[in-house]
């Protein structure tokens, strides 16, 4: 796996670069956003990591370039600048995950894996939560190692809920999944199948947080 | 116009000029008119008694009355009525009551022929003559007066109506208004100071920008060297291997300093002058979701549920001050309750306010400290040491100000602490 690190600080790139490596990554570092373009135009790049704070340009305007020529690769964007405003106007501009600085470092390995699953070369797509793993290529689930079929929507709402296990995911982020997935959506399509999803899963698995949403946590209790 | 002072002198000294010029004139001609119209009445009485001692005819309505006496008899009189002397036989003039009326009477006498001449005249016809020479003389001054309050009143207020202007200015500016002042009319008096003004309004923009520079620079400047600290421990303790434990009180503080430096900037990026310059409609509750999500992992970390309880409300606000209050709250609420605890937010619409709550099973603060706890950088003495600053309620009590709202710590129906902010009908759309 190939990340391509964006960070004009060079502390923070190479204590970056040397997290990354141990979590064995392969890491480029550039500097800048012009380096960053050049560098991709070789194509080797898997997962962009860009700062918004560059010294040359501003990392959203690297980012809608990028995805001028690229509209899947996986970009990740760190900033400092912690406004939801610019939040929202990085993933408007096509960013696939945001980080605020500073962060945890297991927080950005675990949206790298995320980024990494939807990558079909990923070698990773089997996803594990408690006794629970979701093979996210081969849409195959196993419960204590036993297979379990699943139906399609329900499998997808899983698939969405386990790859951001510990974050919750509202009603109207799942919603959106399943358009995505061109799925016809009515307003209680998501908490039904969410209950029976529930019964097919161990108990408390899936867990609902009232008048926010659902989430999955990660780790075993 | 170059001066209030000049612009005010010459407008009211020509208006008084000019009004005053032309009701004296004014006066003169009435006075001149009736004057004349009196001497040529008294002319007409004079020609009537002469045609009268020349041929002894009467005429009805006369007003001159003499008689004319020689050696004590009365050889001559206007009038039949009076046989006795009108007055005392001494020259010069005296008034006299006879007849029903007062007169005024001129006698003379002439000692060639001792004759006494005497010529009377009713006193009211005097009055009436110098009564409508004085109204005469006087009402084109009393017309003048309003005319000259109209004249003083519009020459006032154009003379002044710069300052007017200035001041509405300056009254109707929003906090955030730095902009510099423009008069259409620049009297010399308010240039130095609209001057200065501008001037001041000018620094003050640029120290306000410098203020708002300085603290997103010193998000940047310190955010990136924290989060290399923090990589940088991580990947020593990786290194170190199973004795990596040896870094947590490193990575403790490391986490506290990073805590503070951004409690620090949103102390200063919820300031009113920022808040001022963001006001928008804000969905609370999209924005309690938002708080709790991105909360969700401390909060799971320490196995305790929470609730979001209510409906949708719009506040005038702004979303970044709004997320900054429930985030305190929420964190705060997570952090003092221990493991397992129950934390529910409450936004409640009601009549003329909304309430928004964070309660939660913690330990809660004694009803005594509350007060206290609002100061910045004081803490609960009940509450263990945890990796706070101290400032959360602070910016709270800061954010809630900016809203005219009012914050009270409560007992929570749960067992622990309720946080309630009241906001006011001026901030709910």
């Amino acid at each position: 796996m190939r990340v391509l690190l964006v960070e004009d600080d060079r502390p923070l790139s190479s204590a970056l670069a040397l997290s990354l490596k141990n979590a064995n990554y392969t890491v480029d570092c550039v500097y800048s956003g012009a380096d960053a373009l050049a560098t991709l135009r070789a194509g080797q790049s898997d997962i962009v990591i860009l700062d918004l704070g560059l010294p040359d340009s501003d990392g959203l305007d690297v980012l809608k370039s990028i995805r001028k020529k690229n509209a899947t690769l996986p970009v990740l964007i760190l900033t400092a600048r912690d406004k939801t405003q610019n939040k929202i106007s990085g993933l408007d501009a096509g960013a696939d995950d945001y980080l605020p600085k500073p962060f945890e470092i297991e927080e950005l390995l675990a949206r790298i894996r995320v980024l990494e699953r939807r990558l079909s070369t990923a070698s990773h797509t089997i996803v594990s939560v408690k006794n629970v793993s979701l093979d996210t290529a081969h849409h195959t689930l196993t419960i204590d190692n036993q297979n379990v079929h699943l139906p399609r929507r329900e499998l997808m709402l899983l698939k969405a809920l386990i790859e951001n296990a510990g974050r919750i995911l509202s009603k109207d982020q799942l919603e959106n999944k399943l358009y995505e997935w061109g799925e016809e959506v009515a307003s209680n399509t998501i908490e039904v199948h969410v209950s029976n999803l529930r019964k097919k899963m161990p108990p408390e698995f899936i867990k609902t947080i009232r008048g926010v949403g659902y989430c999955i946590s990660k780790s075993g209790e | 116009m170059s001066s209030i002072r000049r612009f005010l002198i010459l407008t009211l000294i020509s208006a008084l000029v000019l009004v005053i010029f032309s009701a004296a004139l004014k006066g003169y001609r009435a006075t001149l008119g009736i004057a004349n119209t009196l001497l040529d009445n008294e002319l007409v009485e004079l020609s009537r008694a002469i045609a009268y001692v020349d041929s002894g005819t009467r005429t009805q309505q006369q007003t001159l009355f003499f008689q004319v006496w020689k050696q004590g008899k009365l050889v001559s009189s206007s009038t039949d009525a009076l046989s006795t002397p009108l007055t005392s036989f001494s020259e010069g003039f005296s008034e006299v009551n006879t007849l029903g009326t007062r007169w005024r009477v001129h006698t003379r006498f002439n000692p060639n022929n001792d004759s006494w001449y005497m010529v009377a005249q009713p006193v009211s016809s005097r009055f009436t003559l110098t009564d409508s020479l004085t109204v005469a003389a006087i009402t084109p001054f009393i017309m003048s007066v309003p005319i000259l309050a109209f004249i003083l009143f519009f020459g006032i207020t154009w003379g002044l109506s710069p300052l007017k202007h200035l001041s509405k200015l300056l009254a109707s500016r929003q906090v955030n208004d730095f902009s510099t002042i423009a008069l259409s009319r620049e009297p010399s008096e308010l240039s130095p100071v609209v001057t200065t003004l501008n001037t001041m309004f000018t620094r003050l923009n640029s120290a306000f920008e410098r203020e708002q520079q300085f603290a997103s620079n010193a998000a940047h400047e310190l955010r990136t060297p924290l989060s290399v600290m923090k990589i940088n421990l991580h990947n020593i303790a990786n290194e170190l291997g199973e004795k990596g434990h040896v870094l947590a009180p490193l990575k403790a503080d490391t986490d506290r300093m990073i805590h503070a430096a951004n409690q620090f900037l949103l102390l200063t990026r919820t300031s009113p002058e920022t808040f001022a310059e963001q006001r928008e409609p804000v969905n609370v509750y999209v924005v309690a979701q938002e708080v709790i999500s991105d909360l969700y992992g401390a909060i799971e970390n320490k196995k305790q549920e929470i609730a979001l309880e209510g409906e949708e409300a719009w506040l005038l606000s702004s979303q970044f001050v709004l997320y900054t209050l429930l985030q305190n709250l929420v964190s705060n609420a997570s952090k003092y309750s221990p493991c397992g605890a129950q934390i529910i937010i409450k936004i409640e619409r009601r009549k003329d306010e909304l309430i928004l709550s964070v309660c939660d099973s913690g330990p809660g603060i004694p009803a005594d400290q509350r007060a206290v706890v609002l100061n910045r950088f004081e803490r609960a003495s009940n509450s263990s040491p945890h990796s706070g600053s101290g400032l959360g309620l602070a910016i709270v009590e800061q954010i809630v100000v900016l809203h005219g709202a009012e914050l009270s710590l409560n007992d929570s129906s749960l067992g622990g602490l309720e946080v309630k902010v009241a906001f006011s009908n001026d901030y709910i759309l």
